[in-house]
C-alpha cells in the first residue's frame, strides 16, 4: 500500500483536483476489489460508486498523517462490501444508476460496459480455481473473509490488512490462521489442484 | 516453519483482473466535473453580476449604493490604467466562458452510427447550480452584448 501512495507532498491535499488524481489511480484496484468479492458486475458498480461518494464527501477532513489513503479507500470498500452481504439484496443509500439519473445522465457508453463486462464473465470463467475458493469464503464469517480476500485474492501485507480494517496485526493473523483453517475442511487440497 | 499448504495453495490463485472504463469515467463525470465547472462559473460571473445589479439599481430603480464603489473603485481605475481591454475581459469574455463550459458540463452528446444514418443522443443533467450560472452568465452576456451593439455608453 505505501508504494501507491501519491508521491508528491503536493498531492497530499484535500482538493477535489487531488481527489480526481486519487480517483486515476486506485478506481481499477477498488473496483475489482468489489468485483472479486461480489461477483456480481452492476452491483460491484452501485458499491464502487458509493466508496468514491463517500470517500468525496469525508475526503475533506481526510488526515494524511492517519492511514495510507490507499487503506482508506479499502477500508470503506470492505465497509460497504460487508453492509451489502448484511442487510443483503439493494438496499443501497445510491447507486451509479441513481446518482447519475440525479445528474440526469442515461448511459451514452452501455455498448463499453457490456463488453467490458463480457470481458470480465470470460476472465472468470477461465479462473474456476478462484470460483471454487471464492465460494468456500463466501460461506465465512465476514471477519475471515475480509481479511483472506485482502491476503489472497487482493495481494496485501499484513501490515496492509492491519491498515485497512484497523485491527492489530496479532488479530490479523489470527484471523487469517482461523479462516484458513475452516476453508481447509471445505475445500479439500486435491480439488484446487 | 513447514509452509502451510492451503495458504500456498491460495497464493498461487490466478486472479481474475477486470476493468470497467466506462463506469469509471462515467462516475468521475459525476463526482466531480460538474461541481468543479459550477465553482469556476460562480467566480467568472460574480464581478459581472454584481456590476448589472447595481447598474439596475441605480438606473432602474434609483437606488444606488453599490454602483458609485464599484465604479469608482474597480472600473474607474481599469480605465485609466490603459489596460482598456480589461472591462470586455471581466463583463463579457469571462461569462461567455462561464456559459460554454458550464453548459458543456450539463450536455453530452454521443454519436452512434447507424448502418444509413447517425444517431445523436443529447442528455441533459439536471444539475441546478450549473444551469443556474449558465442562466445568468447567458443574461449577463446578453445585456452586455445588446449595451454594446446598441453604443449606448
Amino acid at each position: 500500500m505505501a508504494n501507491d501512495e501519491p508521491l508528491h507532498t503536493s498531492a497530499r491535499s484535500n482538493t477535489p483536483e487531488a481527489f480526481g488524481s486519487l480517483y486515476e489511480q486506485y478506481y481499477s484496484q477498488i473496483f475489482g476489489y468489489v468485483y472479486r468479492r461480489i461477483l456480481h458486475w452492476e452491483t460491484a458498480q452501485d458499491i464502487a460508486a458509493e466508496v468514491f461518494l463517500k470517500a468525496y464527501k469525508s475526503f475533506w477532513r481526510f488526515r494524511w498523517s492517519s492511514i495510507p489513503i490507499g487503506a482508506w479507500f479499502y477500508r470503506i470498500a470492505t465497509n460497504e462490501v460487508n453492509m451489502f452481504f448484511r442487510v443483503g439484496k439493494h438496499r443501497r443509500d445510491v447507486s451509479l444508476t441513481e446518482l447519475l439519473d440525479k445528474e440526469g445522465f442515461d448511459a451514452p457508453d452501455a455498448r463499453t460496459t457490456e463488453s467490458e463486462k463480457a470481458n470480465a464473465e470470460r476472465e472468470l470463467q477461465r479462473s474456476q480455481d478462484f470460483l471454487l475458493v471464492q465460494a468456500q469464503v463466501r460461506a465465512l464469517p465476514a471477519k475471515y473473509q475480509d481479511v483472506i480476500a485482502l491476503r489472497y485474492f487482493e495481494g496485501k501485507s499484513i501490515r496492509e490488512i492491519t491498515e485497512i480494517l484497523g485491527k492489530g496485526e496479532g488479530t490479523i493473523k489470527s484471523l487469517l490462521s482461523r479462516g484458513l483453517e475452516k476453508i481447509r475442511k471445505k475445500l479439500p487440497l486435491d480439488a484446487t489442484e | 516453519m513447514k509452509p502451510d499448504p492451503i495458504a500456498e495453495r491460495l497464493g498461487k490463485i490466478a486472479i481474475p483482473q477486470v476493468t470497467n472504463e466506462a463506469h469509471k469515467r462515467r462516475l468521475k463525470l459525476a463526482l466531480l466535473d460538474a461541481r468543479r465547472s459550477a465553482w469556476w462559473g460562480t467566480l467568472l460571473i460574480a464581478l459581472p453580476a454584481l456590476f448589472l445589479t447595481a447598474v439596475f439599481l441605480q438606473y432602474g430603480l434609483g437606488v444606488g449604493p453599490f454602483f458609485d464603489p464599484l465604479e469608482r473603485f474597480i472600473f474607474a481605475p481599469i480605465r485609466h490604467s490603459g489596460a482598456r481591454w480589461l472591462e470586455p475581459l471581466l463583463l463579457f469574455v469571462l461569462p461567455l466562458i462561464a456559459f460554454v463550459v458550464n453548459l458543456l458540463s450539463v450536455t453530452h452528446f454521443s454519436v452512434t452510427p447507424g448502418r444509413d444514418e447517425f444517431v445523436v443522443t443529447v442528455a441533459v443533467k439536471r444539475r441546478w447550480w450549473n444551469w443556474i450560472v449558465v442562466g445568468l452568465s447567458g443574461m449577463i452576456v446578453a445585456v452586455i452584448f445588446l449595451y454594446a451593439v446598441k453604443g449606448d455608453r
